[in-house]
Formats: C-alpha cells, sequence, structure tokens
C-alpha cells in the first residue's frame, strides 16, 4: 500500500476552506484503512460504516469541546480504539434483538449485500487475492484477524494494539504471528501462482 | 463428616504424582519466552517485515461517495491542527448590524473603515487585553463629503476565554491552546450628525508552552 504523508493543503478548492480541505485529505489517506478495521469487526459493511460514523462523531465532539488529549497523533489510536468498542456493543444489541425476535435470516441477507462491498480494491489481474484475502481474514479467529488489520493496515505498533485490544504487546506480537501463518497457509493458491510474494 | 486427613489412597495418589515431572517447554516456546524477557520479542524479522509489506500492498477498498460525504459532514465544522503553533478553521462570517436605515455599500464601505480605524487607533495596530477605548476621530470633513462615515469611537471588549486542551505531536513542546473571544465595537459618525455602530467578533487561540512532568 502506498504510504501517502500528511501534506499540509498547498491551496483549497474555490468555496473550500482551508479547514474541510485537510480534513478531505486527512480521511482520503485513513478513512479506508479505518473502515477495513471496522469491517473485520463488525457483521455486515453497513453496520462497520455506522460505526466508523460514529467513532468520527466522537473524536469531532472531543475535539470541538476542547476534552480531547493529545494531538493529531492520538487520532487514529483513539478512533480504533472507538471502533472495537462500538463494534461490541453493536453486537450484543443485535445478539439481544434476535434472542427476542428469533430472526434467523438477517445475517444471510447481509451476507449478499456484502458482495458488492469488497474489503479490498482490485484490478482484474488480482482479483482473486482479494478475493481470497477477505474470506481468509474472515476466516480467521477474529483475535488474530483485528491485530493483523490493525498492525499491516492500520499501520500501529504492537504497544498501540495491546492498549486498543487490552492486551500486552507481546501477546498482540504473539497473535500478530499466529494469524499471519495462518493467512499464509490459507494464501497458499495465490502465492503458489505469484500474484502474492510471500 | 468428611475427614480433613487424607486416607492413604490420598497420600499413595500423591506421591506417584510427585514423582512425574512436566515436559519442558517446547524450543520455540523457550525462545519466545526468552525474547519477551529481553524485550525483542516485538520485532519483527526481517521476513515477517517482507510478508507484511506484501499485505500492505492490497490496499483497503475506498470508501463510496455517499459515505465519504457522510463523513466530511462530520468533520465540517471542526478545526484541523496541521501542527503544534498551526491551526486550520473552518470558515465563519463575522457579524455587521447597523443601526438605521443605511445602504449595504455603506455598511461594507464602514466595515472596511473598521478595520482601517482599528490600526489608527490602538497602540502598534494589536488588540490590547480587556477594555480598550480610543480617542475620538479629530476631523470630520466638511466638503461634499458631508456624509461620508469617519471612525469615532472604537471599543474591544474581552468576551469568553476556553482551555481547548493540549497540542502535542510527543516530540516537542506542548502546548495549551486557549481560544479567547472579542467584541470589537465601532462607531462612525458623518457631518450630518448620523452614527453608525458595527461589532465584529474576533476569536485568537493563544498557545501556551505546558510543562511536562
Amino acid at each position: 500500500m502506498d504510504e501517502s504523508p500528511e501534506m499540509a493543503p498547498t491551496s483549497a478548492a474555490p468555496g473550500i476552506s482551508p479547514a474541510s480541505s485537510a480534513w478531505n485529505e486527512w480521511l482520503a489517506t485513513h478513512a479506508p484503512r479505518l473502515l477495513l478495521f471496522a469491517r473485520q469487526q463488525a457483521r455486515s459493511h453497513q453496520d462497520a460504516e455506522d460505526i466508523l460514523q460514529d467513532a468520527l462523531v466522537r473524536l469531532v465532539e472531543k475535539l470541538n469541546s476542547g476534552e480531547f488529549v493529545g494531538g493529531k497523533e492520538a487520532w487514529l489510536p483513539y478512533l480504533f480504539t472507538s471502533i472495537r468498542r462500538l463494534a461490541i456493543d453493536l453486537s450484543r444489541r443485535d445478539d439481544r434483538r434476535k434472542r427476542r425476535e428469533d430472526v434467523v435470516g438477517d445475517d444471510i441477507e447481509a451476507e449478499q449485500r456484502d458482495v458488492f462491498h469488497p474489503w479490498f480494491e482490485s484490478d482484474a489481474s488480482d482479483d482473486e487475492t482479494r478475493i481470497q484475502l477477505e474470506q481468509g481474514l474472515k476466516e480467521l479467529p477474529p483475535k488474530f484477524a483485528e491485530v493483523i488489520v490493525m498492525k499491516i493496515w492500520g499501520e500501529r505498533t504492537f504497544a498501540e494494539i495491546g492498549e486498543t485490544l487490552g492486551i500486552s504487546q507481546n501477546t498482540a506480537a504473539s497473535r500478530y504471528r499466529y494469524g499471519l501463518e495462518s493467512l499464509k497457509r490459507q494464501l497458499g493458491g495465490a502465492r503458489r501462482r505469484g500474484d502474492l510474494s510471500i | 463428616m468428611p475427614s480433613d486427613i487424607p486416607s492413604i489412597d490420598d497420600l499413595e495418589i500423591e506421591a506417584r504424582l510427585s514423582r512425574l515431572l512436566p515436559a519442558g517447554p517446547a524450543a520455540d516456546l523457550l525462545e519466545r519466552l526468552s525474547a519477551a524477557a529481553e524485550g525483542t520479542f516485538t520485532d519483527l524479522t526481517d521476513a515477517e517485515q517482507a510478508d507484511e509489506a506484501a499485505f500492505r500492498h492490497i490496499c483497503p477498498a475506498p470508501l463510496s461517495g455517499d459515505f465519504t460525504a457522510r463523513l466530511q459532514a462530520v468533520v465540517a465544522g471542526a478545526a484541523f491542527p496541521l501542527d503544534e503553533k498551526i491551526v486550520l478553521f473552518p470558515k465563519g462570517a463575522p457579524t455587521v448590524k447597523c443601526s438605521g436605515s443605511f445602504p449595504r455599500i455603506a455598511v461594507a464601505a464602514a466595515v472596511a473603515m473598521m478595520g482601517a480605524a482599528a490600526a489608527l487607533l490602538l497602540p502598534d495596530g494589536e488588540g490590547g487585553k480587556g477594555d480598550v477605548t480610543s480617542a475620538v476621530a479629530q476631523e470630520v470633513s466638511d466638503t461634499n463629503a458631508s456624509s461620508e462615515f469617519v471612525p469615532a469611537n472604537f471599543n474591544r471588549g474581552f468576551s469568553d476565554a476556553r482551555d481547548q486542551g493540549v497540542l502535542w505531536n510527543g516530540v516537542d513542546q506542548p502546548h495549551r491552546v486557549v481560544r479567547v473571544e472579542y467584541l470589537d465595537r465601532a462607531t462612525f459618525v458623518n457631518g450630518e450628525g448620523k452614527t453608525l455602530e458595527l461589532e465584529q467578533p474576533k476569536v485568537e487561540y493563544i498557545l501556551i508552552p505546558e510543562e511536562i512532568d
């Protein structure tokens, strides 16, 4: 993934304030990786979008009220933590609702809708790799998958991951290694074709 | 009533169990424990870093246009800090109120004159802290410009101050951001005795070096 360093906006488009332009650049860089983490945490694409939006609302509210502690570098750790907590809360609410309503078809419908919302971007040549990677992450135990997503695409350190998940950094590193080995085994086909250089 | 004294069978079982030794940890577990103790367990090997780079090359899917617009709406009114000293703020229009029925062009001209009056009447062109009252303008032109407005009075009142938190990138000096609101009031008069009062809010962000332990 190309790393686009955060740059100050050199000029705002007409009618757009410099602040809005800066926010747009920040969202373009970080929102896809945050959404990927939300997808890994949530049960559907729609839930993932709602969770990410709620997490961003919380951040902005804290920034506007002056309650947020830390600079811009603390935004991503805060958002990853918020996304995880919101996903857990939403999952519990859904479970309670399903127990009350005995609804069994919702998950199937969500899976069918999510076919149109892939986790990774791709072109025609590596579409199968993208599909296999997504499936591999879905089949991993969640405690491994969340560390992998935060480490690889979220570019968080093991210390930050540990703080978000409430585990030690060594446990985070251990889960990362287990998860990565498991993912590589699942992607054996893509590796043999040479689609993945691992 | 059960007895606290172990039976002969219990003692025999205990003796047999105590003669068994736990299996030693596997080599990779020992290696892991050793690395954790040394603080190197979280360091990735070259091969692991290469694997990570390979996976990272597959990018997360971009956001849909609709969802991007939703997120942009969330952050629309929020300031964006470029660094510890520069903060970008969203657009906001100053309020201007007029007394009497003056044409809009006169109001626009008066706002421009207020800026000039501030530069003329305030010391060093900067606002002081608290209330600042300046002298009345010395001349009013009595030629063809009897209807022209000239600055007569300027006052800067303190409105509010709020702590906005600390800006810190973890490396350089942290700064506490204080948001200070003022209300500038300017009075203009013309040769016909009419007055024009303008109010314009002003916001300043003051960065105060913050002590750290």
